[in-house]
């Protein structure tokens, strides 16, 4: 999902905002999904956070990792109440409660929380240059090594949905025979979630198996282009400074008291 | 005269991989020794296999650092010991194309991908702008400089990788058969940059380019893990005598002169002059391909008109053109991997030409990716060669001899040797061999002759160009495909000129 959204420039006013402010945000609203507040007030938060990917990454885009949690969420809800049913009962059977007010709650928090940071991620990196996000990493005085293997490993996933389409037509072609196309992923939409899973894997095992071998070139191309050097490394790219940098990191502050107040006068 | 001193000596080398559970230790070279004055640039020619790569990485101190590995002898470039230093602190001394682009790319757009190395070096921010734009623009790659490296086409990631160097401009310069997949007004820059300044370069190729002999100094033959320099004059009637002989050249090649000749045909179209509708197997008309709108840059989509194209039973098709003018996107039209806008492809099924579905497209077409690693991914030559076979209900026995005709009709190591430690060159074959098994009636070959020599990718156009099946060949290079198309058509911005 991350690919399909990570390194595309856009211009957005979120696009533009700077990064460390961005991380600050993405920092305020992680610990508030964590708080112990009312459900209908994280659903708040959370509705928040999908209506600016909605804004700033489009619809289809915000509803492609929604997609894609959606049957975790569904087992967490049909997991979590039957192991607490303390409190008002909702559904009994036989005298024995099956879904109580507190199990139900507990489940609804728990998808908030998972969604809330998922979609939270999603929209910061959705909307952050990878070059900027390395210089914010390091701004944050954290050592390049960290900040470039972050850097790659994002850069890695749109790398690897690539490859992935690249080895999927390969198997399509090579596995076409007549009556038949061999590898089902030669059609994956007209087929069921689980039986796509099931007959994907001979391509995620080429990918893997691919992705495998590229590690001791990407280390070499990495040496080759000084990744290992002493002397003190500069930068293309920069970041913001002066009124620009003031008047994101005015706003980022301004939000994160806000976010504090809420929380506080809304627990 | 005054002897020139060398800049890169290499002394007696020799090299082998290590034991891997099953497999010998492979040894590649034994006694080489090779001189290069700084300011000259040297081929040196060798069939695949032969350890071109191992070389280049070896000079770059990559080897056997990463594979690990027996190294014997002396590599120096000036007074510096290149074993002894590490590829990062190399980086102003030696600089290195791989000869598989995708490989080397990092960054997330075109101009960070230049400026890494300079960052590296912690060159000034100023002095970064400078030297990426004038690379940028020296490889005509100013329109790409804010899009992504994986949405270039093959040959244009290898001039952001030779613009990289540029920027950098290392002494030696390392280019793994990076004339491959380059168009040749590029070419021809390429080595026209070269030939300026101070800089040593290396070019590594499985085969022989004409342009070599306007601006090689010096050509090197490897053979069986020694170097020979090659004495005679490369117009020389004993040089091209040398060339065909190691299979670097075709016979009759060489002593033409120009760039090939594209034949003459209806403007837009390709095919459709001798060939009856009995006889074709796939006709294509009207068709229009556009790649969606941010896949290219600041550029407008990259959009693809074919007016008309056939393929007759027998026929060989050579589709040449400039990088990214569109050769792969026709490719991957014609086998049902990309949908046309518009337009129709009707293949011949039960005797009659019928329009053709993707999937329809996808059984009736082989098409070998220009990147072989793509389409390989079994532990074993026998297994991947045998996987498509076990697809079309074939007993064990007949498996098993198809397999072993196949590993012989293309030069194959033996069955159970891993791809993953084969060459480059022979990774192309495989991948061809594993198309040869599945009998495609039309074949398309992107780019086939990159790492091959032409004797070899001759070898293969003879195999393909039976006269049951069609084939086509995308190829930059216009005197190979003269010499064994049919017809030849060149693509420029997306359609046939």
């Amino acid at each position: 999902m991350i690919a399909q959204v990570y390194g595309k420039r856009g211009t957005t006013v979120v696009h533009r905002y700077d990064p460390r402010a961005k991380t600050l945000l993405l920092l305020a609203f992680l610990v508030l999904f964590f708080l112990p507040i009312r459900v209908g007030y994280l659903a708040a938060y959370l509705a928040v956070v999908i209506a600016l990917s909605g804004i700033f990454l489009g619809i289809s885009n915000t509803l492609r990792p929604i997609r894609l949690i959606l049957p975790i969420l569904v087992l967490v809800l049909l997991l979590t109440p039957p192991f607490y049913r303390e409190g008002s009962a909702l559904l009994t059977v036989r005298g024995v409660t099956v879904l109580s007010v507190s199990g139900l709650m507990l489940a609804l928090r728990l998808i908030i929380r998972f969604s809330g940071i998922t979609m939270a991620f999603y929209l910061f990196i959705g909307t952050t240059d990878p070059d900027d996000l390395i210089l914010a990493i390091r701004w944050f005085r954290l050592p390049f090594s960290v900040a470039l293997v972050l850097g790659i490993a994002l850069a890695y996933i749109p790398t690897i949905l690539t490859l992935y389409d690249q080895v999927r037509d390969a198997h399509r072609l090579r596995l076409a025979v007549e009556g038949e196309v061999g590898m089902a992923a030669a059609r994956p939409r007209k087929r069921g979630l689980f039986k796509r899973l099931r007959e994907a894997i001979p391509v995620l095992t080429s990918v893997l198996i691919l992705s495998v071998r590229r590690i001791p070139t990407l280390a070499m191309a990495l040496e080759c282009r000084g990744v290992g050097r002493k002397n003190p490394r500069t930068s293309y790219h920069t970041l913001k400074t002066g009124t620009a940098l003031l008047r994101d990191g005015a706003i980022a502050t301004a939000a994160v008291a806000a976010l504090a107040i809420s929380a506080v006068l809304f627990p | 005269m005054t002897p020139i001193d060398p800049d890169l000596t290499v002394k007696n080398l020799s090299f082998s991989y290590p034991e891997y559970p099953g497999i010998a230790a492979r040894h590649l070279f034994s006694g080489l020794n090779l001189e290069l004055p700084a300011g000259n640039i040297a081929v040196l020619l060798a069939r695949p296999d032969q350890g071109k790569t191992t070389l280049c990485r070896l000079l770059a101190s990559l080897v056997p650092r990463f594979s690990g590995g027996r190294l014997g002898g002396e590599i120096s470039l000036g007074t510096l010991q290149l074993p002894a230093q590490e590829p990062y602190d190399l980086i102003e001394q030696v600089g290195l194309v791989f000869q598989h682009p995708g490989e080397q790319l990092l960054a997330s757009r075109c101009d960070s991908e230049v400026a890494f190395p300079l960052e590296s070096l912690g060159v000034d921010r100023s002095e970064i702008e400078t030297r990426l734009a004038g690379a940028l623009c020296t490889m005509d790659l100013e329109r790409y400089r804010y899009q992504s490296p994986k949405l270039l086409s093959g040959g244009e990631k290898k001039k952001l990788l030779i613009a990289c160097l540029l920027a950098v401009d290392p002494r030696l310069w390392l280019l793994d058969e990076t004339l491959e997949e380059l168009d040749s007004t590029t070419k021809r820059q390429l080595l026209q940059l070269l030939k300026t300044g101070h800089r040593s370069t290396l070019i590594l190729s499985a085969k022989w380019h004409e342009l070599f002999r306007e601006y090689v100094d010096r050509i090197f033959l490897m053979e069986e893990g020694r170097i020979r320099v090659v004495r005679e004059t490369p117009g020389s009637p004993e040089f091209q005598r040398l060339l065909l002989k190691r299979g670097f050249v075709l016979p009759g090649e060489g002593r033409r002169t120009g760039n090939g000749s594209v034949r003459e045909r209806a403007s837009g179209s390709a095919g459709g002059s001798a060939a009856t509708d009995r006889k074709k197997l796939l006709v294509a008309e009207d068709l229009y391909f556009r790649y969606p709108e941010d896949n290219r840059g600041t550029e407008p989509a990259f959009t693809l008109r074919i007016d008309h194209i056939d393929l007759a039973a027998g026929g060989i098709l050579a589709v040449v053109g400039d990088n990214g003018s569109g050769k792969s996107t026709l490719g991957r039209l014609l086998c049902g991997l990309l949908s046309p806008g518009a337009g129709q492809i009707r293949i011949r099924r039960g005797g009659i030409l019928q329009p053709a579905s993707s999937e329809e497209l996808n059984r009736f077409t082989g098409y070998l990716f220009q990147d072989p690693d793509l389409q390989i991914f079994l532990p074993t030559v026998f297994e991947e060669l045998a996987l498509g076979l076990k697809h079309l209900s074939l007993t064990a026995d007949e498996i098993n001899r198809r397999v072993q005709e196949t590993v012989s009709l293309f030069g194959l190591p033996a069955g159970e040797a891993p791809p993953s430690l084969m060459s480059y060159g022979i990774r192309k074959k495989l991948q061809a061999g594993v198309y040869y098994l599945l009998e495609r009636p039309l074949m398309i070959i992107d780019e086939g002759d990159s790492g091959l020599s032409v004797n070899d990718f001759a070898e293969m156009v003879r195999i393909f160009g039976n006269e049951e099946r069609a084939l086509i060949f995308i190829t930059h290079d216009h005197r190979l495909a003269d010499a064994l198309a049919d017809e030849v058509v060149e693509l420029k911005s997306g359609s046939f000129v």
